[in-house]
């Protein structure tokens, strides 16, 4: 069976019917390879809440608003977001219910689509071997697994992406018509679905442009050559001006997101980026090897596979090379005000790990090649596919030790304050959330998601102490949401007075906590009150005052130890 | 010349063998230089892009005990100065920095007073919310383990979800008496560094001698 999946230079002559069956071979292969995908993905899919990036998602894709609306949602917000992605969600939502689940479904399909993606992809720049390690690398990638159960759009980026480099990869070199036409259609969807696309388009570009200049300079004796370039050249063209021409409905609220507080032209360090060497090696860490011994096998087959690249496929290593350097050098040049995060350069992802792939396959020949010469051992007839598998398997097992990272991550913080708030929060009472850092929801909308909805509840947000003493004069209990993201310099005044409020504070967890205080009552009586509603693993502090400081004591570990099933029946 | 044909005609004879060397080279080489570098921003985990702080927010809030240019500094003699040196606070903002004997923190925990002579410093950040390097101790120092806090709320007490305390859980930074002039000692076990080198030498020989035996018998 793998003998099949083995590049063609490395294998005998066979008669066709062999190539037949190995086709076969690598068919049931890659479904295996999607199985195991599909599998990774499904698992645990809901096992968390959103966390509130993936709030956004749903809040715009939500199947209360029509079509328009979600488009209109993410363009309109302070930091305009393409909404291809709210859109392909919301058509998920109105079909199949609104749950968490749900919302991240596309997400799963794309993951898995990207595995067959990447094969293609691999098969088309390399050989089916590189096309088939490379799937099976992308299946078992952490990072991947992670933006695959994620309600945001970075599964899609993949996807897109490299159906954007499958087309331009076969319209330059056939020059046919359909390619282009895929082309266009994968890097409109790419670029409507996140800005960071651009940074895809640019590469693509830039790779065009070199690889037409070089057909026109070798291509320049033949007619067939310079009709080839002339082709390319009106396609690529052709195919730039429809991209523009579609996209050019959204340009002014994209180009409102350039001018805005989180667009383009920082003058200072962009936040979250280094062009140190550490910062390069931890970003490839993230992609999915980790640290240590691990990471230098990933990063060392990469290099090992870029070297041969060079060596020998001279346009597959350029296209690897834009793809890995471009985009760093477009944001440097753009400078965005926004922070830059890893997961912005996710499409790197599978040509990285193509290039590893590619790396591997030269390790296990050079090991067939040194066992062979020194005679050590008379190389059976499937000594190379053995090594090829054997170091699959090692740099698979390496990528799956992390994927427990990736199923632990998930945050589900809002979740956890809506349960407690939806449980407890009574007719009389008000809830305060503090404004967040974050621009594109409001923290109420993003409270309302998981409850107390802003009918169900007084929700009232505030940015001053005075407004807080009013908010605390007309109701019996308030309750303080203070996230881990919330905007201090906004709300230290805020904080600081209810420093010297006897109050009850629930820690949900992952830096959250609810505040509780009560109109007219003693730290003694909150205390008593919030035994009742302690469950869910919160932790409840007691804060009294003592000889100028604030002492904190934990609640007995039996109190909040209740099963979640118990906590309606206590409240 | 006679050499160079000579280095290429092994070198295409034995490519398999030093394929495979130059690519564990390449191995060791990255390991060390991961052992060796200093921690960058994504903390080289796996985990390290997936953290919410990388995931569409701002970094949270970061110090720690630095040198003059900012780079993180755990040891000192009671002859210099310590910098302190963070990231990730409110913009345009004080934060007070404390220094206080090397202990175990917990939210909610009363920051005990400040040890250095000129007590709490109290520090404006830029508009980008970075602090620093900013100088907190002058000399003389004392000698001792010691923590640095940096209490952006400034209410004294350390709250997990604002503050920040260079270290937790083991001294931040410690204060040795210089070292006397005419040499630094620093104990370091060459054996330790040579254990991998050795360990790579000694496994390619004993492939030789493998080979060597196997070649024998058969010739």
């Amino acid at each position: 069976m793998f003998l099949s999946v083995l590049p063609e230079r490395l294998l005998p002559s066979r008669p066709p019917g062999v190539w037949r069956r190995s086709s076969n071979w690598i068919f049931i292969a890659l479904l295996l390879i999607t199985a195991l995908a599909a599998a990774l993905r499904l698992y645990r899919l809901d096992a968390k809440g959103l966390w509130v990036d993936e709030i956004f998602t749903a809040v715009f894709a939500s199947a209360d608003n029509d079509l328009a609306a979600v488009a209109r949602g993410p363009l309109s917000s302070p930091v305009p977001t393409p909404p291809l992605w709210f859109l392909i969600t919301h058509v998920f939502v109105k079909a199949l219910g609104s749950s968490d689940a749900v919302v991240r479904l596309p997400s799963v399909i794309a993951g898995v689509l990207g595995i067959w993606a990447v094969y293609k992809v691999g098969e088309a720049l390399f050989d089916r071997t590189i096309g088939l390690i490379s799937a099976f690398l992308l299946a078992v990638s952490p990072a991947h697994l992670h933006f695959s159960q994620e309600a945001r759009f970075y599964a899609g980026i993949v996807l897109f992406s490299l159906l954007t480099v499958y087309f331009l990869h076969r319209g330059v070199n056939s020059g046919e018509k359909k390619w282009w036409i895929g082309f266009t259609i994968a890097t409109l969807a790419n670029i409507c679905t996140h800005l960071t696309a651009f940074l895809v388009l640019a590469v693509e570009i830039l790779y065009a442009c070199l690889l037409l200049v070089h057909h026109l300079v070798a291509a320049k004796e033949t007619v067939g050559g310079r009709r080839l370039s002339e082709t390319f050249a009106l396609s690529l063209l052709i195919s730039l001006v429809v991209i523009t021409v579609c996209y050019a409905p959204m340009a002014p609220h994209i180009i409102r997101g350039i001018q805005g507080s989180r667009g383009l032209g920082n003058p200072d360090q962009i936040q979250g980026l280094d062009l140190s060497a550490g910062y390069f090696l931890s970003l490839l860490g993230s992609f999915g090897a980790g640290s240590g011994v691990a990471l230098s096998l990933y990063v060392a087959a990469f290099l090992w596979g870029l070297i041969n690249a060079i060596h020998k496929q001279r346009r597959q290593a350029l296209l690897i090379l834009l793809w890995t350097i471009v985009p760093f050098a477009v944001v440097l040049l753009l400078r965005p005000k926004h922070w830059f995060a890893a997961k912005y350069v996710i499409f790197i992802l599978p040509l990285y790990l193509m290039t590893v792939s590619v790396g591997i396959a030269r390790v296990a020949r050079s090991i067939v090649l040194f066992l062979s010469q020194w005679n050590v051992l008379r190389p059976p007839r499937r000594l190379r596919t053995l090594s090829l598998v054997a170091l699959v398997v090692i740099y698979g097992l390496v990528s799956v030790s992390g994927l427990d990272d990736a199923y632990a991550w998930q945050s589900d913080r809002w979740k956890s304050i809506g349960q407690l708030l939806t449980s407890n929060v009574q007719a009389q009472d008000a809830v305060v959330p503090l404004p967040l850092t974050l621009l594109t929801l409001p923290v109420e909308d993003i409270m309302a998601y998981y409850g107390p909805k802003l009918e169900e509840a007084h929700v009232i947000v505030v940015d001053n102490p005075s407004q807080m003493e009013d908010v605390l004069a007309n109701h019996r209990r308030v309750w303080i949401v203070i996230d881990r993201r919330t905007d201090f310099s906004k709300s230290n005044e805020v904080l600081e007075w209810l420093e010297l409020q006897p109050h009850v504070e629930l820690s949900i967890g992952d830096g959250t906590k609810v505040l509780y205080i009560g109109k007219d009552q003693t730290q003694l009586t909150l205390w008593e009150e919030a035994k009742r509603f302690t469950n869910l693993g919160l932790e409840v502090r007691d804060w009294r005052l003592e000889i100028g400081r604030w002492r904190m004591e934990k609640l007995p570990l039996s109190i909040f130890q209740l099963p979640i099933s118990k906590w309606e029946d206590v409240t | 010349m006679i050499w160079l044909n000579l280095a290429k005609q092994v070198a295409y004879r034995y490519r398999g063998l030093l394929d495979v060397l130059v690519f564990v080279g390449l191995i060791l080489s990255l390991t060390l230089f991961q052992a060796t570098s200093s921690p960058n921003p994504l903390g080289q985990s796996r985990s390290g892009f997936l953290n919410e702080p990388l995931d569409g927010y701002p970094p949270e809030p970061t110090g720690e005990a630095t040198d003059s240019a900012g780079v993180g500094k755990g040891r000192y003699t009671t002859t210099e100065v310590v910098y302190a040196t963070g990231s990730g606070f409110a913009p345009n903002a004080y934060v007070n920095v404390h220094i206080v004997g090397d202990l175990a923190w917990s939210d909610g925990m009363a920051i005990p007073p400040d040890v250095s002579p000129d007590g709490i410093d109290t520090v404006l950040t830029d508009p980008t919310g970075n602090l620093g390097p900013t100088p907190v101790w002058m000399p003389p120092l004392t000698v001792g383990e010691y923590d640095m806090v940096f209490d952006a709320n400034r209410n004294g007490v350390y709250d997990t979800l604002m503050d920040v305390v260079d270290h937790p859980a083991h001294p931040g930074f410690v204060i040795r008496a210089p070292v006397p002039v005419g040499g630094i000692i620093a104990p370091v076990s060459k054996l330790e560094l040579l254990i991998p080198w050795l360990g790579l030498a000694g496994l390619i020989s004993l492939v030789a001698l493998g080979v060597g035996l196997v070649r024998r018998r058969r010739g």
